[in-house]
């Protein structure tokens, strides 16, 4: 059969052997594939449901007091008990995870896209940019971050505020480092060099081919740097500097639980472990996600 | 292949005329009506006197000077490290950092494009292939999206590839190495060029689909009618795609001359080396020995030598035999191909004083690493 084939074209001369089959299991029978992305991609997705039906979950309202029932223990009304205040700490806990996730998502955008526009042309042109960036980022990994945090948080006044300035001015390096690490040495691959003699315009080479595959990457780092965002929010609120009451958010949740420590531990606990909680179920999809782009590839 | 057309350049003519109709629609025939690579045209491209050296004053190619007439092969053939990738890339204006050219030049006024040695590095391995072919068509020739991705469908098929990538993009690690060269090949070919620059082109392909990608090759510059100089450390390939020969040596040309001259009466010894060091099956040298076409020493001394391994070593024949072929199909497609080949062959054989059974028998064996040769 196959060579009557061959015989009779012999000049379409298309290799016999079919492609392989390399593409595998595809889309969700994929993902499923991979424990930790999806363990943190669950996690992640309980989350943030919890966070946008918590008005049609829970009756009470978070920053509504009742001093009459203030610091009550778990029960079947209150699910997790009551704060100092009477406010019920799993609605607030709830409310203060859409407040937190929030500024977290909207402070890393900024970071992300400069980064990686950064890190893109320092990489792929090299010389003064490189030489430029590569100072700038030396000189602010130099630097304590929580001071760098702090300070900015001061100047800015307390609230979000303060978070997405600090992250619009360091936040980028961590993104800038990868992709011009990547961009630098996908630079020196002869698919780069076929594409620059085959014509293409260098922003072409940048946007369509050269910023797909650092992107999977830089897309991980993200993850993890998300992680890194969610805690400096939380210890600005902790320290005060952060979010003001009476928004709910973790980090004041904890410090204000704290005086209650030994009759009402949970209050501080509580919010603590929601913080665990998305720290690892963002690690878990980073994880997870590098797992499943490193098996595409 | 076309080696052997060179020698008996009235019949390509015709066939390019009868094929410039064909053609027609790929914008590419204007070139294939005047292919003869006639004297008095002057050349498309000329390295004169071509010196190249690191920063740090190392010489790398030395003195290399040549001139391509349009439709003509020039092959570079020489060891590794001998400066025929780097001639090439010099040519292409691709030196890698630190490499300059310090005395001589390369000037052409023509558009040329490459095909790499390894056909998976080449390509980007996030994007589709179709779609890579499409956006040098859009850039190169200031095509629409829609008219290039039917340009680019046009090109594929006519290198061969399966029709299903019109409906099912896929990616370059989805296809075979065979298929990936023929999507550089097409990337290339999307620049219209007029001179191709082949790197070691079969280098990292298994023998069978070498063969095939030689064949492409051959038939695509006799109904297209580029140029090409095609880079090999396989003297068999270069002399079958090449009507002349450049054999580079440390940086230096040690020979230059038409392939026929080059290879039945090679002056240098380095040349003579190179001739010997290639393997011949087992099987057929005793007959490609005695070939009456086959008068030259080199070619004597190769049949001697090969017989003499051949019974030092007793594995030797079946590993040449099966080299880098790793299933049952290409031994088929080796198999359906032959009857017509052989027949080419026979009615070649007048015209050629090298002789096709020699170089055929040749071809699927490997250079030997005798001298030091080191196939990358």
């Amino acid at each position: 059969m196959k060579t009557e084939r061959m015989l009779t074209t012999p000049e379409i001369g298309t290799d016999p052997v079919l492609p392989p089959g390399t593409r595998g299991p595809r889309g969700w029978s994929r993902i499923r594939r991979i424990p930790a992305l999806m363990a943190g991609g669950v996690m992640l997705l309980l989350l943030i449901l919890l966070a946008v039906f918590i008005p049609w979950i829970s009756p009470f309202d978070p920053t509504a007091q009742d001093l009459s029932s203030f610091l009550q223990p778990p029960s079947a009304e209150h699910w997790l008990g009551t704060d100092q205040l009477g406010r019920d700490l799993f609605t607030r806990l709830i409310y203060a995870a859409r407040t937190d996730l929030g500024i977290m998502v909207l402070a890393e955008i900024i970071p992300f896209c400069s980064g990686i526009a950064i890190g893109l042309l320092a990489g792929y042109y090299g010389g003064w940019v490189n030489t430029i960036v590569s100072l700038v980022t030396d000189t602010f990994i130099a630097f304590p971050f929580y001071l760098i945090v702090i300070i900015v948080a001061f100047a800015s006044g307390a609230g979000a505020k303060g978070i997405y300035i600090t992250f619009v001015l360091v936040g980028w390096i961590v993104f800038a480092r990868v992709s011009r690490g990547l961009a630098a040495s996908l630079r020196e691959q002869e698919w780069i060099a076929s594409a620059q003699t085959l014509g293409l315009p260098g922003w072409r080479i940048l946007l369509r081919h050269l910023l797909p595959n650092i992107l999977p990457q830089a897309v991980v780092v993200l993850m993890t740097d998300m992680v890194g965002v969610l805690v400096a929010i939380v210890t600005l609120g902790y320290l005060g500097i952060g979010i003001a009451p009476p928004t709910p958010d973790w980090g004041t949740m904890i410090a204000d639980g704290q005086s209650f420590m030994t009759t009402a531990w949970w209050l501080s606990a509580v919010p603590g472990f929601a913080v665990v909680y998305t720290g690892i179920a963002l690690s878990l999809l980073g994880d997870g996600l590098a797992d499943l782009w490193r098996r595409k590839s | 292949m076309s080696a052997r057309e060179s020698m008996n350049m009235h019949e390509k003519d015709a066939a390019a005329f009868e094929k410039a109709g064909k053609l027609g629609k790929f914008g590419m025939s204007d070139k294939s009506g005047k292919t003869g690579t006639d004297a008095s045209e002057p050349p498309i491209l000329v390295a004169d006197d071509l010196t190249l050296a690191t920063a740090s004053g190392q010489t790398l190619v030395e003195g290399i000077g040549f001139a391509l007439r349009r439709g003509e092969s020039i092959g570079l053939v020489g060891e590794s490290g001998s400066g025929k990738s780097l001639t090439l890339r010099a040519v292409l204006g691709l030196l890698p950092k630190g490499v300059t050219i310090t005395r001589g030049s390369v000037r052409h006024s023509v558009r040329s494009a490459m095909v790499f040695q390894d056909p998976r590095g080449a390509l980007d391995p996030l994007c589709p292939v179709v779609k890579q072919v499409a956006e040098v068509v859009r850039y190169r020739q200031n095509k629409n999206r829609r008219e290039a991705r039917a340009e680019a469908l046009k090109l594929l098929g006519l290198l061969g590839l399966p029709e299903s990538l019109a409906r099912e993009d896929r990616y370059p690690n989805q296809l075979s190495g065979g298929q990936c060269q023929r999507i550089v090949i097409a990337l290339a070919l999307a620049c219209r060029p007029d001179i191709l620059l082949c790197d070691e082109p079969t280098t990292a392909l298994d023998v069978t689909v070498q063969r095939q990608i030689i064949d492409l090759i051959a038939r695509l510059q006799s109904e297209l009618g580029f140029a090409m100089i095609f880079v090999t450390h396989n003297l068999a390939i270069a002399a079958e795609m090449c009507s002349r020969l450049i054999v580079m040596k440390q940086g230096r040309v040690v020979e230059e001359g038409p392939s026929v001259d080059v290879l039945t009466a090679p002056r240098d010894p380095y040349t003579r080396m190179l001739i010997e060091a290639l393997l011949q099956l087992p099987e057929t040298a005793g007959a490609a020995g005695t070939d009456p076409a086959l008068t030259g020493n080199a070619n004597r001394l190769n049949g001697e030598r090969t017989d003499a391994e051949a019974a030092n070593h007793p594995s030797l024949s079946g590993e040449d035999g099966s080299g880098a072929s790793t299933s049952d199909e290409p031994s088929a497609v080796e198999a359906a191909k032959a009857p017509s080949e052989s027949a080419e062959n026979a009615a070649r054989k007048e015209d050629s004083a090298i002789s096709d059974s020699e170089t055929e028998s040749q071809f699927p064996t490997l250079g030997s690493n005798t001298e030091g040769e080191d196939p990358r």
